[in-house]
């Protein structure tokens, strides 16, 4: 059974989270069937809340868990 | 029966002292699995693939390598069992996913080499929530995994086959990943140990990922011996994963049995104590065993860390960056090869900014540093809660909306340190009651000692369910 899908386009009754969590994935390319829809704006609405939590005062020097350490690129290099 | 014990619930230390005494055959031990896994594994449906031929192909092996005076370790002869995400040469390896239903990958994942080449007895492959993500699902290949304490209850997972195996009695121990608690979740629903070891100490390689910075490959076990024993022969340092670290693997028997005496134990109580949702039955578990530890010598004390959704938020974010990062094109591509649940979640990593991601890994350095120099710097471990509630029925599930899972682990794949879930009792419904240690980085002889205290204060070692 071929499953009804939704765009951001043609959207612009819907409010807040919705419009703009579609006009996101559809510049992705990712097509969203409808009946998930809902579920999905859930878990978004999670994720802003989330994405809040991450923001704390800091400063410039605050550097990622990630930063480049010469030891990795070296011990990536050896294999 | 020996030792006044059916095979299966033999320890993996006992089964290794009675194979090399003759007393007991691997095959008798492959056989006896087989036949509890055909009997009552429909009703569980832990396995997606059991792979009879070579499990008594490899305790056929066994049995001529202990008659030899061979002696590979202390998993030889010793059946398991793998989640569905470990490659596996030769033999299908689908991640519970349409989109691998017939991959057959032509090399092994480096903890099955080493277990293989250890003399273990592979007795197949396990059910997992699908790419280790999405679950429990009906929409995808194979259903989902049931829980042996009651066949109505969820497993937890992701590695959710493992937990059912495992509290089944199919297997001592099944290989299980955890991203953000799927070792822990699943043990703690299903009643087993499992450990999430250091980051870094265990091989991630061929085994797919899910999240690259957040992924750890650890066994959940029957006991917390037998997942010391896993641990001798699966640890050590893979210089082909950009992930492993070079550090010496330790003995991770011998501070079993030592107790708690004189030990500093933390405790983030305002981690599950006021998390919504959590069951009394949990926080008075909980409280209990820390009063048996401290009776029995522990120093246990109260610690604030920043809150739990700061942690969870950012693991989170990670995962669901990651993860989506990984499976981008099949998003586009096959949307509908996906199960509902698992497209669900992953397809919103388009939604996330590299702003996003970038104040996430900056949030983690801080999350690691609180925890590692404002707690473990003067604690030597860290107790809180596992799963804040026994395992929920499948049908309180909402099919509209991927389940919520009810545990508090993801702060450890945050910050990479070792943390292993405990069963300490059961609820008034018969269900599994957990906690969670946690320690030092590569410290994972800490987190066993006080894993197999908990064990001897709580008696849990030796409740097993009763199958359906």
């Amino acid at each position: 059974m071929r499953e009804d899908s939704v765009s951001a386009q043609g959207d612009g009754g819907r409010l807040g989270g919705e419009a703009e969590m579609l006009f996101l994935l559809e510049r992705a390319g990712i097509t969203v069937p409808a009946d998930r829809v809902p579920g999905m704006l859930d878990i978004y609405r999670d994720m802003t809340a989330m994405r809040a939590l991450l923001r704390r005062a800091r400063t410039a020097a605050s550097e990622p868990s990630n930063v480049y350490s010469l030891e990795t690129i070296m011990r990536g290099d050896a294999i | 029966m020996i030792l006044g014990k059916a095979l299966h619930e033999l320890s993996i230390a006992e089964a290794g002292t009675l194979l090399r005494s003759g007393a007991v055959k691997s095959t008798a031990l492959a056989e006896h699995a087989l036949a509890r896994i055909e009997r009552h594994d429909p009703t569980l449906r832990s396995f997606i693939l059991v792979a009879r031929e070579r499990a008594l192909a490899d305790a056929e092996a066994a049995d001529q390598d202990f008659a030899a005076g061979i002696d590979r370790g202390p998993m030889q002869g010793i059946p398991y069992a793998l989640k569905d995400i470990y490659d596996t040469a030769g033999m299908r390896t689908t991640c519970h996913s349409k989109l691998l239903v017939d991959n057959v990958p032509a090399t092994s994942s480096v903890v099955e080499q080493r277990l293989s080449a250890g003399g273990g007895v592979l007795l197949g492959k396990l059910g997992t929530h699908e790419f280790a993500y999405g679950g429990p699902s009906f929409d995808l290949p194979f259903p989902p995994a049931r829980n042996p304490w009651n066949s109505d209850c969820v497993t937890g997972g992701s590695s959710s086959g493992s937990g059912a195996a495992v509290a089944a009695g199919f297997v001592r121990m099944a290989m299980g990943s955890d991203t953000g608690g799927s070792i822990r979740g699943p043990a703690a629903y299903c009643g087993t140990v499992g450990l999430k070891p250091t980051y870094g100490l265990v091989s991630r390689r061929g085994v797919f990922p899910l999240s690259y910075t957040l992924d750890h490959c650890g066994p959940l076990a029957w006991s917390v011996e037998d997942a010391a024993i896993t641990m001798q022969v699966i640890a050590g340092h893979d210089p082909a994963d950009p992930g492993s670290a070079s550090v010496p693997v330790p003995d991770f028997r011998s501070p079993l049995g030592l107790g708690v005496e004189g030990l500093r134990i933390a405790v983030p109580r305002h981690f599950y104590a006021g998390a919504p949702g959590a069951s009394r039955e949990v926080i008075d578990a909980i409280d209990r065993t820390l009063e048996d530890l401290a009776r029995n010598g522990a120093v246990v004390e109260e610690v604030r860390l920043s809150d739990y959704a700061v942690y969870n938020a950012c693991g989170r974010i990670i995962i669901t960056a990651e993860a989506y990062a990984i499976h981008e094109q099949d998003l586009r591509r096959r949307p509908l090869d996906y199960g509902r649940y698992t497209f669900m979640r992953m397809a919103l990593g388009a939604t996330l900014s590299a702003a996003d991601l970038t104040q996430a890994l900056r949030l983690r350095r801080e999350l690691a540093i609180e925890l590692n120099k404002s707690v473990l710097g003067s604690f030597d471990a860290l107790i809180t809660a596992s799963a804040l509630t026994p395992a929920p029925r499948f049908d309180a599930i909402d099919p509209a909306t991927p389940p919520t899972v009810q545990v508090q682990t993801m702060p450890f794949n945050v910050t990479g340190n070792p943390s292993m879930s405990v069963p300490i009792g059961l609820s008034r419904d018969g269900l599994p009651l957990s906690l969670q240690v946690v320690g030092r980085p590569f410290d994972e002889p800490t987190v066993l000692r006080i894993g197999a205290e908990i064990e001897r204060v709580t008696g849990w070692t030796g409740r097993h369910p009763e199958l359906p």
